[in-house]
């Protein structure tokens, strides 16, 4: 396509250019279309919704003839008395999970990396990927069955000398159970991406950095970390854009009353409220204001990685 | 043919019967089945691998001949009622009749009419559903069960006599025996911590008591319920009031969480995962309908015995229990929508359920191929229901017959084939169960008093009600559990957080639409 710019005359109007690029790289547009479908139908049309939390939401009475309540429903969850608890659970999850689970697919790539036999090391891969595949309700009812009181995890916390506790009805246990799961279920499968990356790095570098002298730890500092940063800081700032985005489901399924104080997050307390109590609105003020957090923190994020690590999105 | 004469016998001396009335008699069938009428309804889940949609369901078709009017049934997926019911709201496309209404619709009838989805069926039900209309305006209490605001706005279950509740406290009979203790002196919250500690003493690995907080059953002892009541006309609220019985309980069951009495699990199992915990002889005692509870001893071979009551004290007097006895109300709010182009049609329809004819088709099914009636007037159900090849009775009593419609509904003990199969599941469910001197209803809130809510008053409660309800489910099982004190300086913060929620005012509008109730 550069080519092409170089080739036309400057002068040329934009939309003769565009119709000329459209006609020369048809292939390359209609392969592009589905995703600008995806996007329209699937994130751009749905934005529009977003009126019912401005409004006391009435599914007969539809999104023209509801009642327009300006700011009722935020000021609603931001004075009501669980506002500050779900966000403090929130960021605390998802903290948790970042700080143990971000660096957890490096690890696992960069040992992986480093495994000679080729039989070996796809069986490692195979294995780490299985658990991304199988479904989130059958992780959590397993979960659910080791943390009882006659399930796996006690019989080992027993052999410790640990009393017999259900470790999901435990507010000190329950968050490390949902991470940790978390971790074993996508570390094999986020590793991926670092794998794909460090198959392209240039073997020349490490017979220069082994002609050095450079043992096998100094080159994996020296020369395959350097390698991924880009794309470790690309996810790292995604990862954080997604703070306040912890999913509802897995909550859903390990929770329950005794441990609402540290297990419930907004999008859970949003499935409560606007879906089991039917009020569609305040679970769309909710999931308005927890989104706007999101760009904050996505914001922050990116300029603080422009300024220290010199890498950012945009 | 034969049961068309039935029918139409039945119609006849119904209609000589309803001549008093100002409104005729529908005679059925009504249509030519040239019409057709919609008809949503979340499908029962013991038929949901037998069929598709009720239009395959054996007695809905015979509903359709007799009526003379075609239904096109549409059912939400198991388990996504609630979301394909807004679905179903937001495409504007309403079918005529929808089942269980009140169950999805915010705000129930009374909202659903405000905002024009359902229609006022006052008029229409007086000229066109006499049967239905003669039971509920026989008295002035059974009239305002049925009504909103003083319209009718749906067809409910009408309670042709008392029926028992199925709910059964089970415990073990071999153990039982084996401890010296019979289940009937187990009358007191007292008695039943023997049985406990000794399931302690002797069983060890077994959780004596897998406890329900959501129960009503083992509330009642102390006099309370987990909603609303009232006491002498003044609404309650978990006993949030004068009386101090909701702590004393939180107290009791704390105790028997220290003793180990109540499983470590309690608040993370349901009750599927309790049943199966007491049919491997993990759990020593727990409360749930008497149908599932016999099913399972069947297939566990366990000995069970259904344990009364616990009371507080011996001679004390329970006002918070049988509702059943009370309210003719029997739920599945049916409604005619205003999409609905024939609702006269739709009322003739729904009417049917009602009449003799259709009481009998829906409560026992088809004469002759779902039972016999036996000289002296007795009625037996044929081995189709009752020895099916392929399906327990607790699917037949669904497919051969109407479990839960709107129509006038005879007591499980009386014509539901999988208690009435066996004398031993008809009596366990008459145990305990029919009020007594020491038993009544005298604080029972009724149902109805949740519909005389303005739809503003209902939203400004249903806000409160939200921040309390998730507050007091959390700090019972604190309570329980120990993680909360209940001393005198927690229990003050405690009531204190409540009324800083509105608790207060959550009350006083329930109180006044009880009173708006009582005057309807």
């Amino acid at each position: 396509m550069t080519r092409c710019a170089q080739v036309l005359p400057h002068r040329q109007s934009f939309r003769g250019r565009l119709a000329r690029d459209l006609r020369k790289n048809r292939i390359v547009y209609f392969m592009w279309l589905p995703v600008l479908i995806y996007y329209v139908i699937f994130h751009y049309l749905p934005m529009f919704g977003v009126v019912i939390a401005f409004q006391n939401y009435k599914p007969f009475k539809g999104i023209l003839g509801s009642d327009f309540v300006g700011l009722k429903w935020f000021t609603e969850f931001l004075t009501g008395p669980y506002a500050l608890r779900v966000i403090r659970n929130t960021l605390i999850i998802s903290v948790y999970s970042i700080v143990l689970g971000f660096p957890a697919p490096i690890l696992l790539a960069l040992m992986i990396n480093e495994v000679r036999c080729p039989a070996y090391k796809k069986t490692i891969q195979t294995v780490s990927y299985m658990p991304h595949f199988i479904s989130l309700i059958v992780v959590c009812g397993l979960l659910h069955d080791f943390s009882s009181s006659q399930g796996l995890f006690n019989v080992i916390g027993e052999a410790f000398g640990l009393p017999r506790i259900n470790y999901l009805a435990s507010t000190s246990t329950y968050r490390s159970i949902y991470v940790l799961s978390g971790i074993w279920k996508q570390m094999g499968w986020g590793s991926i991406i670092y794998l794909a990356t460090l198959s392209a790095v240039d073997p020349s570098l490490y017979e220069a950095a082994a002609i050095d002298g450079a043992g096998r730890l100094r080159r994996i500092v020296h020369v395959t970390l350097p390698a991924l940063i880009p794309v470790i800081t690309v996810q790292l700032i995604m990862r954080l854009g997604q703070v306040m985005s912890e999913g509802s489901e897995k909550t859903i399924l390990l929770y329950n009353e005794s441990t609402w104080e540290v297990s419930d997050i907004v999008s859970s307390f949003v499935y409560r409220r606007g879906l089991l109590e039917n009020n569609h609105s305040y679970g769309a003020a909710v999931g308005l204001f927890n989104s706007l957090v999101n760009v904050v923190i996505l914001t922050v994020a990116n300029y603080t990685s422009r300024r220290v690590a010199n890498e950012s999105l945009w | 043919m034969k049961k068309k004469i039935f029918a139409l016998a039945l119609a006849l001396s119904l209609l000589l019967g309803v001549t008093a009335a100002s409104a005729e008699a529908v005679t059925y069938p009504i249509g030519d089945g040239s019409q057709t009428l919609s008809w949503w309804i979340p499908m029962n889940g013991n038929l949901v691998t037998v069929m598709q949609s009720y239009n395959e369901h054996p007695i809905y078709q015979q509903l359709m001949k007799d009526t003379g009017v075609n239904i096109n049934f549409t059912h939400p997926a198991a388990g996504q009622e609630s979301e394909e019911f807004g679905l179903m709201l937001v495409s504007g496309e309403l079918p005529d009749i929808i089942q269980t209404f009140p169950d999805y619709y915010t705000g129930g009838v009374a909202a659903g009419y405000d905002d024009g989805v359902i229609l006022d069926l006052t008029d229409l039900v007086k000229e066109y559903a006499p049967d239905y209309y003669a039971l509920i305006s026989a008295d002035e209490e059974t009239y305002r069960q049925f009504t909103t605001d003083g319209k009718i706005l749906a067809f409910y279950t009408y309670w042709e006599e008392y029926n028992p509740s199925a709910m059964c406290i089970t415990l073990r009979q071999d153990w039982l025996d084996e401890f010296g203790l019979k289940a009937e002196d187990m009358t007191t919250y007292d008695a039943i911590e023997q049985y406990f500690q000794a399931i302690l003493d002797n069983k060890p690995g077994v959780a004596p008591l897998y406890l329900n907080v959501t129960t009503n059953e083992y509330y009642l002892g102390y006099n309370i319920r987990p909603s609303w009541y009232q006491i002498d006309g003044q609404v309650v609220y978990y006993d949030q009031g004068e009386q101090p019985q909701y702590r004393a309980w939180l107290e009791r069951m704390h105790s028997w969480y220290e003793k180990g009495y109540i499983s470590v699990d309690f608040a993370s199992y349901s009750s599927s995962e309790a049943r199966s915990m007491f049919s491997a002889g993990l759990i020593g005692c727990f409360c749930e309908p008497i149908g599932n509870v016999y099913s399972d001893a069947d297939s566990s071979g366990l000995a069970i015995a259904k344990s009364p009551y616990w009371y507080e004290t011996e001679d004390m007097t329970v006002n918070v229990y049988f509702p059943e006895g009370l309210e003719r109300n029997g739920g599945q709010g049916t409604v005619i929508t205003s999409a609905c182009e024939d609702p006269i049609t739709a009322v003739k329809l729904l009417n049917y359920a009602y009449t003799d004819a259709g009481m009998m088709l829906t409560n026992y099914g088809i004469e002759g191929m779902c039972y016999t009636v036996a000289d002296d007037g007795s009625i037996q159900y044929t081995d189709l229901v009752l020895n099916n090849p392929d399906y327990g009775t607790a699917v037949t009593h669904q497919l051969y017959r109407i479990h839960w419609i709107a129509n006038r509904k005879l007591a499980d003990t009386t014509c539901n084939p999988n208690v009435t199969k066996r004398q031993d599941v008809i009596d366990g469910r008459l145990l305990y169960t029919v009020p007594t001197d020491t038993f009544n209803g005298d604080y029972l809130l009724p149902a109805g008093v949740s519909s005389c809510l303005t739809v503003e008053e209902n939203s400004e409660r249903s806000a409160i009600m939200s921040n309390v309800d998730t507050y007091i489910s959390e700090m019972r099982l604190k309570f329980i559990t120990g993680s909360a004190s209940l001393d005198d300086a927690s229990w003050a913060e405690y009531l204190a957080t409540l009324e800083n929620y509105g608790l207060s005012r959550a009350i006083e509008i329930t109180q006044t639409a009880y009173a708006r109730y009582l005057e309807q």
